[in-house]
């Protein structure tokens, strides 16, 4: 699997890692069920601290993609499975706006507008929709 | 001359340029003859001699000997033909299917990175010369020391034959070594990585496994049943009286046997593989052994498709003239080849992505 951060985004650096791991899992490189590399190992491949990765590793648990667990290290849960059903069907609607004639803005505000009328801000993936 | 007309008779393999043709012509001749022809010769003039000293030998005559005395197996004095047939012959032309046909195997491919003709070809057809060389040297020296005689067991020792079989063996490979040129024939049709696009503020790291096969793990696990089952045999069938302590010391020969061959099979067939701005690390799952690809050592990065048993001439972690692999399964891997023209290859799943990363970092170093 493949991780990469900016170091000259204006994003915090424990976000981006956690951002490239979830694209990670949806592009499949990861699957349910399949260890993270250890933190340490991430911390020396991208010269971070290792305390940052745990910090995006405990992010992705708070939002239910990975399960920590002492002496196992991260698992990524059933989920995984779920975001990679959804990336298709992302992929799938932006070919379909392409093949409209739809920018990327648009659509971004689209989906954006759809997210909020939906629900105000899901912060956890893993929370039951009642 | 030759060459003349092998130019004007054989198109170039695909993927090869007519000088790269030429090339591996020229170095397969002196190959065959290195390889193939002397050996071959070398075992048959021993064949030779044997039928020829085969009436003066005792019937029954000595086939085995242990240590350093005399023989201690006995048998058809035409086990030495035999013998010179299969281990000779046989290995020889085993040994040269590998060094024609290890390229090919198991299907002539454009994805193959790793080179058609190198060091790892021409250190097989020296080691073949040499091989023949002690197999002529043990088998002649065994039939030598029992002729004439009326009873096989007067016949000496061949402790001193063995030692000089072994060390001919040695000279005469590096002999055969020098024999040949120094060529080395890479496919055009290689596929280099193209880099990952990195800003300069980007950083990269990439994690992959090195995972054997299923047809490695099957020989493995059979091969600890079988030894399980031996470990039980002894423990669980009763001793002689007086003979309990050999059976302990058995049962704990074989256990720790036992143990070290898984342990050697996970340290050598599953790796962690990461690569990031200091080059490549694969490292055992155990945590030991770590093998590290600086990235400043990178002249080139291509994916291919690995045959380990053709190109490195088995599965694990694979030492030859000029190749360095973990290569635990045939199919896609990354090919990586250092300043020096040496080659370190892994077999990962993903090798595109491995690869484009590899060489994102390698470009980045020398600029």
């Amino acid at each position: 699997m493949l991780l990469s951060i900016d170091t000259a985004s204006e994003r915090p650096i424990y976000e981006q890692i956690a951002d490239a791991v979830r694209r990670a899992v949806a592009r499949g490189e990861i699957l349910a069920g399949e260890k993270l590399p250890p933190a340490s190992d991430v911390a020396t491949g991208l010269d971070v601290n290792k305390h940052t990765v745990l910090r995006a590793y405990q992010e992705l648990r708070d939002e239910g993609l990975v399960d920590l667990r002492r002496g196992r290290g991260a698992v990524v849960t059933r989920i995984a499975t779920e975001i990679v059903g959804l990336h298709r069907d992302v992929e799938a609607l932006v070919s379909r706006a392409a093949a409209l004639g739809i920018g990327r803005q648009a659509l971004a505000s689209l989906v954006s507008s759809a997210a909020s009328d939906c629900s105000p801000e899901p912060q956890h993936l893993k929370e039951p929709q009642s | 001359m030759n060459a003349a007309i092998s130019k004007q008779n054989r198109p170039p393999r695909p993927g090869l340029t007519s000088a790269q043709q030429d090339d591996l012509t020229r170095a397969k001749r002196t190959g065959r003859w290195v390889g193939l022809i002397a050996p071959l010769v070398v075992v048959t003039a021993a064949l030779v001699l044997v039928l020829v000293w085969m009436p003066r030998l005792p019937r029954p005559a000595a086939t085995h000997w242990s240590g350093s005395g005399g023989p201690d197996g006995f048998g058809s004095p035409w086990s030495y033909v035999w013998m010179l047939l299969l281990a000779g012959h046989g290995i020889v032309l085993m040994i040269w299917a590998f060094v024609a046909y290890a390229s090919r195997m198991p299907a002539p491919s454009p994805k193959r990175a790793l080179p058609v003709w190198a060091g790892f070809q021409r250190g097989l057809a020296a080691f073949s010369l040499g091989y023949a060389a002690f197999m002529a040297i043990v088998t002649l020296a065994s039939v030598a020391v029992q002729l004439d005689l009326s009873d096989a067991k007067q016949a000496g020792g061949v402790g001193i034959a063995m030692a000089v079989g072994f060390v001919a063996w040695v000279l005469v490979t590096v002999l055969g070594w020098f024999l040949q040129p120094k060529i080395v024939v890479r496919a055009a049709a290689e596929h280099p990585a193209t880099p990952l696009p990195l800003a300069e503020s980007e950083r990269a790291v990439w994690f992959g496994e090195v995972r054997p096969s299923k047809a490695f793990l099957a020989i493995i696990g059979f091969a600890i049943v079988i030894m399980l089952g031996a470990v039980a045999l002894i423990v669980f069938v009763p001793a002689d009286p007086g003979e309990e302590t050999a059976k302990n010391i058995a049962a704990i020969a074989v256990g720790v046997l036992l143990l070290a061959v898984v342990a050697l099979c996970i340290m050598t067939a599953w790796f962690r593989v990461r690569i990031d701005a200091q080059g490549l690390e694969a490292r055992s799952a155990l945590g030991w052994p770590v093998f590290r690809l600086p990235s400043d050592d990178v002249q080139r990065v291509d994916t291919a498709q690995i045959n380990p048993l053709g190109e490195f001439g088995g599965w694990g972690l694979r030492w030859a003239p000029g190749r360095f692999g973990i290569v635990m399964r045939s199919g896609e891997g990354l090919v990586a080849t250092r300043q020096d023209g040496r080659i370190f290859a892994v077999t990962v799943d993903d090798a595109e992505q491995a690869a484009a990363v590899l060489a994102a970092v390698a470009k980045a170093t020398q600029k």
